[in-house]
């Protein structure tokens, strides 16, 4: 392959990546809560794409904003009876907890849908475009366009409506938002449930190029924390710069190192960027809010 | 006597079972300018907090226009016409000054939203040149007009502001008291917790002495401002 096509391919990889990181990076931003169970949205999004494919043969693009209903529901409904009391706790708790859904929410997975190894085969899986040695699929190439225009609507929505403010708001300061009239825990549940629902966006995507299977979500939420730490914490251009940087970071290391290690080299750069850069590369877009809040 | 605006009757209320406010109770009128003063510790943030809905009361009554509120949410209380500015600003310090601004509003409907924001512009000039700059990088001046400005955004017919110029400059102070008095005479109805006891006397129409988590004296501005007990207390003299 040449270097050309694997720039291509770490574009592509990148620009998923981002959509994979940003409802991780988004929860744990404002609501200072590390998702374990980030992954496991990600495989029922995968699930919600495949069963539409298998059972009614709706295209799995199109059954991204069905994952996004679903998952946002379900995140909602997490947040307020479980998530809620893990807000602004010690981190061990949060990760306590996170950990125990990701195991439950896996299991429930795994007795529903047992541990087949399954795939969705649109006509045009396969296929792409091709520019001489070159070749752009048209799945990985959807998945892209999709990724971005989803990371470019999210950032639209935090910069530029009055909810999506209100969210940024509450990050900064609870008492702040409290006296001007945002009911926090509904800005709770809102930011949870999106995140959950850009997962399932995330996994909708995922099940036109990846094997589906109950187990697949955790290699993402290690993803998604490692472009979360190189990108900087909270911010949809962090999440965006550290996806596309991981996407290159995968496809070369995979190229220099040798396939198989691709869990390995996503360890090795989480421990290299904590111990050079700790605030990431773009510096912490809410955590100074975070901290002020959570300190009062 | 004219209907309250305001109403905390043996109100009750502290952090967890610690209690801080005891059978505190008064009235504020449409139009008063209430000062509420006291030593450091003696409760008056969370007398604030307590007539606001940012803290349950644990007894006692809150009543707004003779609404009973006793139990209902911050939101319900911004929505009804009583704005909280909380002490030590609480901005959102990453946004910027017009987006805090905006986010006062967020209780409203769009509807005059841009007006009010030239008002709050007017009413604090110096915001003007700081409007697209984020609200962290503000003096502490500026902050507090930032403050105030995100309160009045709400439209409110009371507002409560939690020490007006603690830790300030005397230039900055001088502008916030200035602003509010106007504020004051064009018929908002303020209550206001200040640490400068002669200074919130000079100003308040009523005032309450809070010792402790209880009120000890009330009557007029001018009234207490004689009183020996406050001028031994709190003026030094
Ligand atoms: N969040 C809290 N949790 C527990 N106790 C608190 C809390 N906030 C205040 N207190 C206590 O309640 C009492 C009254 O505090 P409050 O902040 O209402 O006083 P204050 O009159 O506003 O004082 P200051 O002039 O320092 O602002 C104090 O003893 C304080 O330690
Ligand atoms: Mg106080």
């Amino acid at each position: 392959m040449t270097t050309v096509q694997q720039i291509i391919n770490a574009l592509l990889l990148g620009g998923l990546l981002a959509l994979v990181a940003l409802g991780f990076s988004l929860v744990w931003g404002i609501m200072n809560v590390i998702n374990l169970a980030h992954g496991t949205f990600i495989m029922l999004g995968a699930y919600t794409a495949y069963w539409m494919f298998s059972l009614w043969g709706v295209d799995p693009f199109l059954s991204i904003p069905v994952a996004m209903l679903l998952l946002f529901v379900l995140g909602a409904i997490l947040q307020v009876s479980v998530i809620n009391f893990i807000v602004r706790a010690p981190v061990l708790a949060t990760l306590l907890v996170t950990f125990g859904l990701e195991i439950l929410i896996t299991n429930i997975a795994l007795k529903l849908w047992t541990a087949d190894v399954r795939s969705v085969q649109t006509h045009y899986a396969g296929r792409g475009i091709a520019l001489g040695s070159l070749s752009i699929p048209y799945n990985k190439l959807g998945a892209l366009v999709l990724a971005l225009i989803i990371t470019a609507l999210l950032w639209l929505f935090l910069e530029r409506t009055k909810l999506g403010r209100a969210i940024r708001a509450t990050a900064y300061d609870q008492v702040g938002a409290r006296a001007v009239g945002i009911n926090i825990g509904r800005m709770y549940a809102l930011t949870f449930g999106i995140g959950a629902a850009l997962a399932g966006a995330a996994g909708a995507l995922i099940s036109t190029t990846s094997a589906i299977t109950p187990m697949m979500g955790s290699s993402y939420t290690i993803r998604a924390f490692a472009i979360c730490v190189l990108g900087g914490l909270g911010s949809v251009t962090g999440a965006l710069v550290g996806g596309l940087l991981f996407g290159f970071i995968e496809v070369f290391g995979v190229v220099w190192i040798g396939p198989g290690y691709s869990d390995a080299i996503v360890f090795l750069v989480l421990v290299l960027v904590l111990i050079m850069r700790p605030q990431g590369i773009l510096g912490r877009a809410f955590s100074a809010g975070v901290q002020e809040a959570g300190g009062a | 006597m004219t209907e309250a605006l305001l109403e905390v009757r043996d109100l009750r209320s502290g952090y967890g079972d610690v209690t801080v406010l005891w059978d505190v109770s008064l009235g504020v009128r449409p139009g008063d300018f209430v000062a509420i003063v006291g030593s450091n510790g003696a409760g008056k943030s969370t007398l604030l907090a307590s007539v606001s809905g940012m803290l349950r009361p644990s007894q006692g009554h809150v009543l707004l226009d003779g609404h009973d509120m006793t139990h209902s949410p911050a939101e319900a209380y911004v929505r009804r016409g009583l704005v909280h500015v909380p002490q030590g600003r609480r901005l959102f310090p990453g946004m910027t000054v017009e987006e805090n601004l905006l986010l006062g509003a967020y209780r409203r409907g769009r509807d005059g939203v841009r007006q009010d924001l030239e008002r709050v512009l007017e009413t604090f000039p110096p915001l003007v040149p700081r409007l697209h700059g984020l609200a962290g990088r503000l003096s502490g001046g500026e902050q507090q007009m930032c403050a105030i400005g995100r309160g009045l955004m709400g439209r409110p017919r009371v507002l409560l502001i939690d020490e007006l110029s603690l830790g300030l400059a005397p230039v900055a102070v001088d502008a916030l008291l200035e602003a509010v008095r106007r504020l004051h005479a064009d018929g908002l109805t303020i209550v206001v917790v200040e640490q400068d006891v002669q200074v919130a006397l000079e100003h308040a129409t009523v005032a309450y002495v809070l010792e402790a988590g209880r009120v000890t004296l009330q009557g007029s501005g001018p009234e207490l401002l004689t009183d020996p007990r406050i001028r031994a207390a709190y003026l030094g003299v």
